[in-house]
């Protein structure tokens, strides 16, 4: 893989990330990852899936990019999928999940999320999919 | 059977003890009476020559006819005979023959008195033997003879009484001991028959008793066996349970820390610019041996927990981790698998089946080639893996590996399914597992 150094742009406006990820570790390492590596800041984080969702529908214009771990302490990342699916046109909606098959692909693509990531493999995509909407926005 | 045999011995014993001293004391009896008999008419006969004489002596003496001397010497020519007879006969009998001597004196004297006055008549002694006749000596030596044959005969007869006594005793004490030992043998025959029956009811109740305990082993055997297969298949469950935590927590806990190093990596990696070749070097080889983390962790988690199971299907699965053991033993593996609707705890045991029969086969078979397959029969699903190795006798598997098939069998079996390993030493073995499918009820409204 050839690595891109982040574009950096100090004046650019940060993609305002939200995080539902119930493991704290891949929580704050992802938050650290991603401010660092491309423009986002984190607007704040949710371990349940009613924290989760509550918060994304109270505050629909407060966030650019959400990142949704399926498998959380409280329920599901496909409910806070559904919660979501009347969002507005520029906000981004991405899973990232250990258990990415085809079968949960698919629901998900159902649940119109823009892009499903595999917390093994597919950790540089999603570092790619976040500069590359963060250098949009 | 301990008293009944010597009894009857000893009743035989007695029988024949009693009928051979009877029979003994018969003959004895029977010869003395023939004795008894030729005794009565040798005496009879002595008397009858005596008056034969007498009479013959008178006849003369009184006619002086010579004829009248022939009946007399015949007579007593034949005396002497009679005597000796007589005395052989008397010898055993010492008073018979005291008597007897008496008599044949008397009878010698009569022959005596008789031979003088005979004598005298020959010789023409008118008076003389007219004398010897008036004196009564004659009558008297006559009269004795009478008696003591008398005597003799009476005496004969009361020998030939006791003999007969003798028979009829002996007789009656044959049948006395023949009604004893009849009787004694009846009792004989009777605690015989007894004991037998006895013996028979002591027989039957140990065999009863046989029974009850085999039954009782049996069922104990049956219940320790259901109890032992419910804690197999307890087991088991418990098995395939840790399984699936250790898989879990293997994929959350490792698999979060994973990711986490993984986002590290791509931090540094921005970090460090075109300008340190030497460092990116090092950063590609950290994210090669993170990824081969990330692929073992993969694979021991679906050798825990087959999650592809749940994802993929059984057919998946089963391609998945046939391909995968070709691919570690360098066998040539191949399938036919049609698709079937199994629910998950069988979907696991076919999966299982599968895995265990390929451990065994890259262990123990020294195979080539190895067919799985899995036949959908509408109402139930075979399974079935075969491998062109050395086989094995079915009777006699190394314990680890025979227990394996034997977790196997439990295994099938407690899904309601059949297990069949077919294997000849040299022709390879195949594995072959019968389930059964639940039946699908038509949709109602389809």
């Amino acid at each position: 893989m050839i690595p891109l150094p982040a574009p950096r742009t100090p004046n650019a406006v940060p993609l305002r990330t939200y995080i539902v990820e119930d493991n704290p570790t891949i929580r704050e390492n992802l938050v650290a990852t991603l401010e660092e590596l491309a423009n986002i800041q984190a607007v704040g984080s949710a371990e349940t899936e009613n924290e989760g969702k509550a918060w994304l529908t109270e505050n629909g214009l407060q966030w650019d990019l959400a990142i949704i771990d399926l498998f959380l302490k409280q329920g599901s990342g496909l409910g806070i999928l559904h919660a979501c699916k009347d969002r507005a046109p520029g906000q981004k909606l991405v899973v990232l999940s250990n258990y990415a098959t085809p079968d949960i692909r698919k629901r998900c693509a159902q649940l119109g999320v823009d892009a499903v990531f595999d917390k093994s493999n597919e950790i540089d995509a999603l570092i790619d999919f976040c500069v590359e909407h963060s250098s949009r926005a | 059977m301990a008293i009944s045999l010597p009894l009857a011995i000893l009743a035989a014993a007695v029988l024949i003890a009693i009928n051979e001293t009877g029979h003994s004391r018969s003959m004895a009896a029977l010869s003395s009476m023939a004795q008894v008999q030729q005794t009565r008419s040798g005496v009879t006969q002595l008397l009858q020559h005596m008056l034969d004489a007498e009479t013959g002596q008178r006849g003369y003496l009184l006619t002086g006819d010579a004829r009248y001397l022939e009946p007399y010497e015949s007579a007593t020519s034949v005396i002497a005979q009679n005597l000796d007879a007589l005395r052989g006969l008397y010898l055993q009998y010492p008073r018979e023959l005291e008597l007897f001597a008496e008599l044949s004196r008397n009878v010698q004297r009569k022959l005596a008195e008789m031979d003088v006055s005979v004598r005298l008549r020959k010789q023409g002694h008118e008076d003389a033997w007219k004398f010897v006749l008036s004196t009564d000596v004659g009558q008297e030596h006559m009269n004795a003879i009478r008696e003591q044959s008398a005597q003799l005969l009476q005496a004969a007869l009361l020998r030939q009484a006791a003999g007969e006594a003798q028979i009829t005793q002996a007789l009656q004490l044959s049948r006395i001991g023949i009604a004893l030992v009849a009787m004694v043998g009846l009792l004989a025959f009777y605690m015989y028959l007894r004991q037998t029956r006895r013996l028979q009811a002591v027989d039957q109740r140990v065999q009863e008793d046989l029974q009850r305990e085999r039954d009782l082993l049996g069922q104990q055997v049956k219940e320790r066996t259901a109890s032992l297969a419910e804690l197999a298949t307890h087991l088991q469950e418990v098995r395939e349970r840790e399984r699936g935590h250790l898989a879990r927590e293997l994929h959350d806990e490792l698999g979060a820390l994973l990711t986490a190093a993984k986002l590290d990596v791509a931090r540094l990696k921005s970090r460090l610019g075109a300008d340190s070749p030497d460092a990116q070097q090092r950063i590609q080889h950290l994210t090669d041996t993170l990824n081969s983390g990330i692929a073992l962790k993969r694979r021991i988690i679906e050798d825990l927990r087959p999650s592809s199971l749940t994802n993929l299907g059984l057919v998946t699965s089963l391609e998945i981790l046939a391909r995968e053991f070709g691919e570690r033993s360098v066998l040539s593996v191949t399938t036919s698998l049609e698709p079937v609707e199994l629910d998950e705890a069988a979907q696991l045991t076919v999966y299982r089946l599968v895995q265990e029969s390929l451990t065994n086969i890259g262990k123990y078979a020294r195979a080539q080639q190895v067919h799985v397959s899995v036949q959908n029969y509408g109402n139930h699903v075979t399974v079935e893996v075969e491998d062109d190795g050395q086989g094995f006798d079915t009777s006699r598997t190394a314990p680890a590996a025979s227990h394996g098939l034997a977790g196997m069998r439990h295994r099938v079996e407690a899904a309601g399914g059949r297990l069949a390993i077919h294997s000849t030493a040299g022709q390879g073995t195949r594995i072959s597992a019968t389930l059964p499918l639940r039946t699908q009820l038509p949709r109602a409204d389809a």
